[in-house]
């Protein structure tokens, strides 16, 4: 199935899902029939599917659809989750602690999911573009071997070239440009400028280096743009795994809290 | 030249592991070792290479891909001379992100026991919204509506009472009549009969889409015995400015069989004919505007408006009508007061003519006035039936003619004697005993205890004096006669005695004996032994508290008495003409009618409707914008309703036509003025008083200080 | 065996006798061959000795004794063929908790790691009554002396037919490896096997060849006693491809050998019986590469239908290179002239080749999708065609999550099974994921025969139980997808041997979770849709997946 077909299968379906949800409500609040309950537990219901994807991923070994049917599961189940959400809440500001508490942990979780949604669906083609594509894992081992490369050059141009211009630019400009990863918000938000300046600094360089100091200057402008990438794939792909610490532990707070609500409310109504 | 820092070679890349819980604290400077970790995070680093013995030498084993054997060499006593240094092994970004969503589960998990575990910040966390204003006085405790919610919230699942709010509790201070569970606060059967009244009826408009869907979820299936808490509608926990009234038409139509969109769409058909009942007045507007006031004499007193007869109540919602001195007396206060009546008073103790030629001997009857002629009012024979020998004798009788009992008929004849001796003896009690004794048989005979106002009513504060003097030609010795048939039993012979002259009217200005109380009151003429009563005008109390004794024989002793009564009271022409104007109903039940509809607090009708709200709207027609003088080609149909006997309150012939939906429909619809169900119609119908009132009890313990 | 069984058999066997010895080199004599490559086996009557449709890593000659070849299809049930060994849906959830913590962990009782099937166990297949299964089908006999199995062991296809052992029977089972050696070396066996190839195979092969499938049984005699056997390139390859690696394409290309060349005389059309082609047009300076041919492909078919149809004669329109190595038949255009194309059906006569635009060079039919020129050239050139289930993935949707390696990890003992990097061409990597090669050369030089081809599915395992850990495999294959790890105790403490001191060494790689119940667990837990593992031959699919919106 093409993307676009299943794309509009999926909004097709979460509108007449949506439709008929916010119509039973309607037809339960019209006759007096404690819609909450029907809201409620439906978006219970919802949520433990969105949770299950969780429980689908560590089950990778069982029959249970592919990953990316429970991801578009996923993804307009938890549109749809919001839509009950607010057909459950009303449009009324929810009331209580606990209720308050869950309302913002829930909007937390779903609107931390739209912006993850976001970042997968934006964040990987930067990525692709940027330049080489790295294991996450191994961005900093890379990092410390391209340091440690660049050092080398360097100490050695010291030697061949009888010449400090690009060891002194390496001491004041470069040692710190690799001891550690630069520009990331710069990088995050897909700002160039830093690495540019950086860039322009080592070319305005240009008019003390002889033939032999050039050839080594390709070579280090050649690393710094691997560093670059280095520190790119590191924002990018911090951000791709970084929502999910928001994502993950406040689901986890909010099924608590939405457990004790649900078992309130069942016993109370 | 682009500069790739990734080698895939196996020999340069292993198996990135991003399952594992811990990596080699040295992966960052790419230095990890390849033991790695052990499940519990701790360094396992050891030496470079395991030497293995040749002969007796010592031989390093690196292997290839870590640089192959190391230029040193084992040590002497075979341990590798390179020793890992240890790192500190670290934990994997999902490990990381593992320990926080379990951070988080355990927070949040804590923050709920701690919140079980303490009543009152129990309490407070768990409620699920403010109280409305009106129950904030509650709230600081879940039990105060929730029985089962007692103590601290860990307890409540061990508890026994029903977690959900009673609505019984509702009841310690609303009231909303006998049956409060009920949809309408109505009995069953009452529901059953409404509901089957209107199964037939088709709905007129077209549902809306709305209500169409809301529909499929209807009340309407379920029982008809269903029992609605309180809570079903009245949903509180919403903040302090919820109004718990709060429904919509939707709502209110959910049990409905027969379902409309609006008031403009579908509403039931205002009745044709809205007023049922006749009106409590018997008051022909028709007649009244049309052919009354031509006169030269009543014209100045003609209405010039409605509110000259009528005006709101207090709370402006129902029309009542202005009192009787503004309204009706100018015209009718003479009538009452018997004005060119045919009888003027009434008479209460009458003299009635025996056969003294029967009556003779031991059926003696002793002295009598010759021209005693009166009937027996049904005023004396009430009196004489407190006596159970009297009222047993006039039983025999029946409706015999006292004067003329046959000689041979003993039974009637002592019956008869009985009677007179009665009469007689009734007079000496009430001449020696006064209004006491009047009370005591009326009691007796009435069947039950009077209030004082009653007494008063009734006895019109009749004084002995005045009987003594109306009897006391008639019975000169009757102090004697009556001690001795009563001591000895002794009766006298049969005396009739002649009246003393009349005074010459020619000779004094003198006033027919109803004249001399114009102003009402007790007299008697002269020589006629019959004790009168004049009414003293409107609403005069011995009339109207009569009629309210008797309307209703069958609350009292003496049924057949009681009726006679009342139609001497009642009648057409009598005195006071109460019954030309005040209706008497049966039906619904035993009244007469003294008043024109008034608000009644306890009532809660249906439907309901602000008339002076709406006063200022009227233009041109005034109140017959909506109240139509009907134009009826029978000039009497109003009065039919009236006619003597006809005491069905609910046979009516009104005055006025139905007020029409449109002229509601003009001004309620949507978008201009409210039109929803509750603008016009009451949910808790019936009578009850709506506020339990709530005080200290005389017992004392409410009042004492209370122990803290 | 023995040296006085390689002795025996050199002397006595014709086949070895008479082989001029001379030709083979020092390193690698016939009886050095025989030793490492060969061995004698004994079939009892009834017995299975190789069966339809299974992966033949090795050739039979038969000593003594008859065999019977069956022609007909078998049922695979009636032949013992069972559904792929998986694992029951509780020992497969029982992986949720069973696995290790520690990554490589052996254990010390485990007699089979249930993923690779052990040659020992599986060696005969004996079946109660053969006898009767194969009464009523049509079979063939094959007498001492004759060669058989070879097409399979040498193509590395799957099993054409089933023998059965009619007699007690002792059978010398050569494996593909040494088969290849002596085919080299000796040109009267290359002869022998070419010849029996020909009347074995040549004519059912063509009979498949859409092209000849019109043919009578006469005419298609007449085009097999025409047809040629031509090999181009190194059957090596993977050695002198790892060396090319970092060459520029264009020098690659120039070592690729020539089949056929653009511009050049259409002489006859090109069969690919295996290996790879490059099909390329030139474009301006350069070569365009358009197309790769596998097994079943053809060339030349195009032009020599236009020659035959029309006056005005064209040359070859493209040029094929073997990529590493490639045999083909080769059909002369006499022959098609004469006994092929004219009564050929219309509908089957190919359109004209000559290209309306210089880049528009495939015929294009409608359902036909194309593989973007730069695509197929990094595809090609990197040699990626060869896999059967190849990992690619779409880094524009790739989110780094790794649920594919974990999920890798989590069906394989807490083992990833592929690195999740490798080369990329746009936004497409192929990643370091067993690709399940056509042509595994990975199995070349495996001195026990650990890497082997699951006889049913054709994917490419290694038992872990007879892998010694000497790396062969690993330097051998092209696509760096082999990793050697060191095995562990369940504490995480390698294994060592004793007699070097070592850590005992595995080889790895994906087995296509063969044993799960779910297929492939990476490709099924990626949640973006980003991860595919495909068949190259199946180039539309591919297309239509490199072009998913």
């Amino acid at each position: 199935m093409m993307f676009s077909t299943r794309r509009r299968l999926g909004l097709a379906v979460l509108i007449l899902a949506s439709l008929a949800f916010w119509l039973v409500d309607h037809a339960l609040t019209a006759n007096l029939r404690r819609p909450a309950i029907f809201s409620g537990l439906s978006l219970m219901t919802v949520v433990l599917l969105l949770t299950l994807f969780n429980a689908r991923k560590k089950l990778p070994f069982l029959p249970l659809l592919r990953a990316s049917t429970w991801m578009q599961v996923h993804i307009y189940a938890g549109i749809f989750s919001v839509v009950l959400f607010f057909i459950h809440v009303g449009p009324k500001v929810p009331h209580g602690w606990l209720e308050s508490t869950l309302a913002v942990l829930f909007l937390g979780v779903a609107v931390s999911g739209f912006v993850g949604l976001g970042i997968s669906r934006w964040v990987p083609s930067r990525l692709t573009l940027s330049g080489e594509n790295l294991i996450f894992e191994r961005i900093p081992a890379l990092r410390s071997a391209v340091s440690q490369e660049v050092e080398n050059v360097v100490i050695d141009s010291v030697g061949q070239t009888n010449s400090s211009t690009i060891a002194d630019f390496y001491e004041k400009k470069l040692r710190p440009y690799f001891a550690e990863p630069r520009f990331i918000f710069s990088h995050l938000v897909g700002y160039q400028k830093p690495v540019l300046r950086l860039l322009s600094e080592v070319e305005a360089l240009d008019r003390y280096l002889n033939p032999e100091e050039k050839a080594i200057m390709t070579q280090v402008t050649e690393l710094i743009r691997a560093k670059n990438n280095l520190d790119m794939q590191l924002a990018g792909q911090g951000l791709l795994k970084g929502w999910l610490f928001v994502h993950i532990p406040l689901t986890y707070s909010m099924i608590v809290f939405a457990v004790v609500h649900g078992a309130l409310a069942w016993l109370v109504h | 030249m682009k500069r790739w820092l990734q080698q895939f070679s196996f020999k340069k890349s292993a198996y990135e592991r991003p399952n594992q819980t811990w990596v080699c604290g040295r992966t960052c400077s790419g230095a990890g070792c390849l033991v790695g970790p052990d499940a519990q995070g701790n360094c396992r680093a050891t030496t470079e290479c395991r030497p293995l013995r040749k002969g007796d030498r010592w031989q390093c084993t690196r292997a290839a891909s870590q640089g192959g054997p190391c230029p040193d060499g084992p040590l002497p006593d075979g341990a590798c001379c390179r020793t890992i240094p240890k790192c500190i092994p670290l934990r994997g970004l999902r490990s990381w992100r593992g320990l926080a969503s379990l951070g988080a589960f355990a927070v949040s998990l804590a923050l709920i026991l701690f919140v079980f575990g303490s009543s009152r910040r129990g309490n407070n966390f768990l409620s699920p919204g403010g109280l409305s204003a009106s129950h904030a006085f509650t709230g600081s405790k879940c039990s105060d509506c929730h029985p089962g919610l007692e103590g601290p919230p860990a307890r409540w699942l061990t508890g026994t009472n029903h977690l959900a709010t009673d609505g019984r509790l509702c009841l310690d201070c609303h009231n909303v009549g006998s049956e409060p569970f009920r949809p309408h606060a109505l009995p069953e059967e009452t529901l059953k009969l409404l509901t089957e009244a209107v199964l037939g009826r088709k709905p007129t408009g077209k549902l809306t889409a709305s209500l169409a869907v809301a529909s499929l979820a209807s009340r309407r299936h379920d029982s008809a015995a269903q029992q609605l808490d309180c809570a079903v509608c009245h949903q509180e926990h919403l903040g302090a400015n919820h109004d718990l009234r709060t429904i919509t038409d939707m709502q209110c139509q959910s049990c409905h069989s027969v379902q409309f969109s609006g008031f403009a769409a579908g509403h039931p058909p205002f009745p044709k004919e809205p007023f049922t009942r006749r009106t409590r007045i018997i008051f022909d507007h028709d007649s009244h505007l049309k052919h009354h006031f031509t006169d030269a004499a009543s014209a100045p007193s003609a209405p010039t408006s409605c509110v000259s007869c009528h005006e709101p109540d207090l709370k402006g919602a129902s029309m009542t009508l202005k009192p009787y001195e503004v309204t009706c007396a100018p015209c009718h206060d003479d009538q009452i007061k018997g004005k060119g009546a045919v009888k003027i008073g009434l008479t209460f103790i009458g003299l009635p003519r025996f056969d003294d030629r029967s009556l003779t001997g031991k059926f003696g009857i002793g002295q009598w006035p010759e021209d005693a002629e009166q009937p027996m009012t049904p005023f004396l024979r009430l009196l004489l039936a407190a006596d159970p020998k009297v009222l047993s004798a006039m039983g025999t009788l029946g409706e015999a003619d006292l004067s003329d009992i046959s000689k041979t008929d003993t039974a009637k004849l002592a019956a008869a004697q009985t009677v007179a001796w009665g009469i007689k003896g009734l007079i000496f009690d009430v001449v020696t005993r006064g209004q006491d004794e009047l009370i005591e048989r009326l009691t007796k005979s009435l069947g039950r205890q009077l209030t004082s106002h009653e007494q008063e009513s009734i006895t019109a504060f009749i004084t002995s004096d005045v009987i003594r003097t109306a009897f006391a030609s008639g019975f000169p010795r009757l102090q004697d006669e009556v001690i001795n048939y009563r001591t000895k039993g002794e009766a006298a012979d049969t005396e009739l005695m002649p009246s003393p002259p009349l005074a010459k009217a020619t000779a004094v200005k003198t006033a027919p004996p109803d004249v001399r109380v114009n102003l009402g009151g007790w007299y008697s003429a002269d020589a006629s032994f019959a004790l009168k009563y004049r009414p003293r005008g409107h609403a005069d109390r011995f009339l109207t508290e009569w009629m309210n004794l008797t309307v209703d024989t069958n609350k009292t002793a003496l049924p057949a008495v009681a009726g006679a009564l009342f139609d001497e009271v009642a009648g057409a022409k009598a005195p006071g003409l109460c019954a030309k104007c005040h209706s008497i109903d049966s039906k619904p039940d035993f009244r007469v009618n003294w008043t024109g509809r008034r608000p009644d607090r306890m009532e809660h009708k249906f439907t309901r409707f602000a008339h002076s709200a709406h006063v200022s709207l009227l233009e041109g027609q005034g109140c017959q914008t909506c109240h139509s003088l009907k134009v009826t080609a029978d000039p009497d149909a109003f009065a039919s309703a009236y006619k003597p006997g006809q005491r069905d309150a609910f046979i009516a012939h009104s005055n006025f036509g139905g007020v029409t939906q449109t002229s509601c429909a003009s001004c309620h619809q949507p978008a201009f003025v409210r039109a929803d169900c509750t603008t016009c119609h009451n949910y808790h119908v019936g009578r009850f008083q709506s506020s339990i009132l709530k005080s200290a009890g005389f017992d004392g313990k409410a009042l004492a200080p209370v122990a803290k | 065996m023995t040296e006085a069984e390689v002795e025996r058999l050199e002397s006595e066997v014709p086949l070895f006798r008479d082989m001029d010895k001379s030709r083979f080199p020092e390193s690698t004599p016939l009886r050095g061959i025989l030793k490492n490559d060969a061995r004698v086996r004994s079939f009892k009557k009834g017995d299975i000795v190789v069966r339809q449709g299974d992966y033949g890593n090795s050739a039979f000659l038969i000593l003594s004794g008859n065999l019977k070849v069956v022609l007909d299809h078998l049922d695979e049930t009636l032949i013992g063929r069972k559904a792929p060994q998986k694992k029951s849906f509780f020992s497969a959830l029982a992986q949720l908790w069973s696995n290790p913590s520690q990554p490589e962990v052996r254990s010390l009782d485990r007699k089979d790691d249930g993923q690779a099937e052990s040659r020992e166990r599986h060696d005969v297949i004996f079946l109660q009554d053969v006898t009767v299964l194969i009464k009523d089908k049509r079979t063939a006999l094959l007498k001492d002396g004759e060669l058989f199995g070879e097409i399979a062991a040498l193509g590395r296809t799957p099993r054409t037919s089933t023998v059965v052992a009619d007699t007690d029977a002792v059978l010398l089972e050569i494996r593909w490896q040494g088969l290849r050696e002596i085919r080299l070396r000796s040109p009267e066996f290359k002869e022998n096997v070419d010849r029996l190839y020909r009347e074995r195979s040549l004519k059912s092969h063509l009979r498949e060849t859409p092209m000849f499938r019109h043919l009578d049984d006469a005419s298609l005699d007449a085009v097999a006693e025409a047809t040629q056997f031509l090999t181009f390139g190194n059957f090596d390859w993977h050695a002198s491809y790892s060396k090319l690696r970092e060459a520029s394409s264009a020098e690659r290309m120039k070592n690729e050998p020539v089949v056929a060349v653009e511009g050049h005389y259409a002489n006859g059309v090109y069969l690919v019986r295996s290996g790879f082609a490059r099909l390329s047009e030139s474009y301006n300076h350069g070569e365009l590469t358009v197309s790769y041919l596998g097994r079943g492909q053809s060339f030349g078919l195009d032009e020599v239908a236009h020659n035959w149809r029309d006056n005005a004669q064209i040359p070859f329109q493209r040029s094929l290179r073997a990529l590493g190595y490639v045999d083909v038949l080769f059909v002369p255009t006499a022959v098609m002239d004469r006994v092929v194309l004219p009564t050929m059906p219309k509908a089957l006569m190919p359109s004209s080749p000559l290209r309306k635009t210089a880049h528009a060079g495939k015929a294009e039919s409608v359902e036909e999708k194309v593989i973007e020129p730069e695509m197929m050239e990094f595809l090609v050139e990197r040699r990626f065609i060869n896999g059967t289930a190849t990992m690619i993935i779409d880094m524009d949707r790739c989110t780094r999550c790794d649920d594919c390696v974990r999920a890798c990890a989590a069906t394989h003992d807490n083992n990833p099974r592929f690195v999740r990097h490798g080369p990329m061409n746009g936004n497409f990597m192929v990643a370091n994921a067993c690709m399940h090669c056509q042509d595994p050369v990975c199995m070349i030089g495996c001195p026990t025969g650990a890497i082997h081809r699951d006889s049913a599915k054709g994917s490419v395992t290694i038992n872990d139980q007879t892998c010694i850990g000497c790396a062969t495999c690993a330097n051998s294959c092209p696509y760096d997808n082999i990793q050697m790890v060191a095995a562990r105790r369940p504490s995480g403490i390698p294994f060592f041997d004793e007699a070097t001191n070592q850590p005992i060494q595995k080889a790895a790689k994906c087995d296509l979770c063969g044993d799960q119940i779910t297929g492939p667990a990476c490709a099924n837990a990626c949640p973006h849709d980003a991860m595919v593992r495909i068949d190259m031959r199946d180039t539309n699919r591919l297309a239509t997946w490199l072009e998913r919106r």
